[in-house]
């Protein structure tokens, strides 16, 4: 049996034969790949190789068997969905969409999708959100498929994109200009190839090992504590007591006087969706089955890949930056949660209801408001039981309601 | 609802642990090791004995009030001291100058 394994290997060497430096960038974009519907975001200023890792990565899993669309060029309406069987409707009076070939397309690419014009965008949102597409009432049902698209965010677009759009991309990688000695290194690269980067890339894994793969990589099993340290980071950057979710009033405002302010949630407006907790934890499923492992460490690296472009921080100045704070403070955290054996002290009050645990878990409380969340949970079920009044809660202390 | 999936969670993390409930009480063993360089020697200990065992000198609360009493006479005395030279020393210039007058005279 072919080790599938290297054929993943041998597709990032292949595109770093090709494409210089964003080392970190093209090994997530690459594990991203090995899950079914994968959608990538790249996102980078002008001229710093992003339709060039599109199609590398196209060409190495599917050859010449892929579609690119332009948002730059692709103005007429319909046209990247299906158009109507012209001679059908005049002879037969039916109405038969012929369904464009991106649609039937196993690789897909969009080649500046900021500038995508809304009715496109549309389209592909919903291809990206159920599986299928429609044009002139007819329905079409998009297979497995790879979607790779790309823009410049510092580009004045035609159109802006809405956020859910963006939410379907799994993820999102920024590239880097080139150094000084990069710059080289491409130059040597373009020789080597003959500036013709992009025809010289072979094709190193066929359709159906990518759909084996895809298999093998869903049914890898990430252990509980894995699982559990991606529920928690995700839920770090979307908790908030006073409910920003369903809030007209944001951070840094909603957060005025609140006990929380110290952690990660005061520095999030808007946070990411439940995506993010699958996506995580498919790259999770995808590290483990290629690299026979993955750590809370690969997990925070990956997050912020998940992140950028799911969710909008009150310091936006520079949002890479922001987030790669941000997650270390998360790894202290989450250390610190370790320290306190929260999680423990949880799972004894789960079985048993003890006053004295339960005095030490509200203290936890004060200090983490995951696990207060969790607490509160607990305390509806102990007001149920009788064995605690609702004025002595700690939601009741806090005043939360 | 109880998520399966999360009391798994809880329960692996837990049988990490080694905590134990005492009552309402909960206790767990820290593992800290002393490594030698942290062991302490007692203050009267470096004074007497020949070897001592750490690279630390712990005083306590009296032996180390009871030194900064001492190092404070001990300096009362020095600087009563140094007066007192300084007038010996000016009565012995003053005793050989009159030696020296006395002589040549």
């Amino acid at each position: 049996m072919t080790n599938k394994r290297e054929y993943v290997r041998t597709l990032q060497e292949e595109v770093m034969k090709r494409f210089v430096g964003n080392e970190e960038a093209t090994y997530i974009a690459i594990l991203n790949l090995l899950h079914k519907r994968s959608t990538l975001l790249i996102r980078a200023p002008r001229g710093t190789g992003k339709s060039t890792l599109m199609l590398l990565l196209l060409k190495g899993m599917f050859g010449d068997d892929f579609t690119v669309i332009s948002g730059a060029s692709e103005v007429k309406r319909g046209e990247v969905i299906g158009r109507l069987h012209i001679p059908s409707l005049e002879k037969e009076g039916t109405e038969k969409v012929l369904w464009a070939r991106f649609v039937q397309a196993h690789g897909k690419g969009i080649d500046e999708v900021n500038r995508l014009n809304p009715y496109t965008t549309a389209n592909v949102h919903h291809m990206m959100q159920f599986g299928e597409v429609w044009a002139y009432g007819q329905k079409s049902t998009a297979s497995d498929y790879t979607l790779i698209a790309n823009e410049n965010p510092n580009d004045l677009t035609t159109f802006i994109q809405p956020p859910p759009f963006y939410d379907r991309f799994d993820v999102c990688v920024y590239l880097n200009s080139l150094t000084v000695s990069q710059k080289f290194e491409l130059q040597e690269k373009n020789n080597r190839y003959e500036n013709d980067l992009i025809n010289s890339m072979p094709q190193v894994i066929k359709y159906e090992d990518l759909l084996e793969i895809r298999r093998e990589v869903e049914g890898t099993e990430l252990d509980p504590e894995t699982l559990g340290f991606i529920n928690i980071l995700v839920r770090d950057f979307q908790v908030c007591v006073r409910d920003k979710e369903h809030s007209s009033v944001l951070p840094p405002v909603l957060c005025e006087g609140c006990h929380f302010t110290r952690f990660v949630c005061s520095s999030v407006k808007e946070p990411p969706s439940e995506r993010a907790t699958v996506v995580l934890t498919q790259l999770a499923k995808a590290k483990k089955w290629l690299e026979g492992e993955v750590r809370n460490d690969d997990i925070i690296e990956m997050a912020k890949w998940v992140l950028v472009h799911r969710i909008s921080l009150v310091r936006n100045e520079n949002v890479i930056e922001e987030i790669d704070e941000l997650l270390q403070r998360e790894k202290e955290r989450m250390l610190e949660r370790e320290s306190r054996r929260q999680w423990f002290i949880l799972n004894e009050l789960y079985t048993n209801y003890s006053p004295g645990l339960y005095r030490t878990a509200r203290e936890i409380a004060v200090e983490d408001n995951v696990f207060a969340e969790e607490l509160y949970a607990l305390e509806e079920k102990w007001i149920k039981e009788g064995k605690i009044k609702k004025e002595e809660t700690l939601k009741a202390t806090l005043g939360i309601k | 609802m109880e998520s399966e999936y999360f009391r798994k969670f809880l329960e692996s993390k837990s049988s990490k642990v080694n905590a134990k409930i005492i009552g309402d009480l909960l206790a767990w063993d820290e593992g800290l090791q002393i490594s030698r360089s942290s062991k302490f020697t007692d203050f009267l200990e470096l004074v007497y004995a020949e070897k001592t065992t750490g690279d630390a000198i712990v005083l306590e609360r009296g032996t180390a009030l009871d030194l900064a009493e001492r190092i404070e006479w001990m300096e009362k005395s020095i600087e009563s001291l140094s007066k007192k030279v300084k007038v010996l020393v000016a009565i012995l210039i003053l005793v050989s100058l009159v030696a020296i007058w006395g002589w040549l005279t």
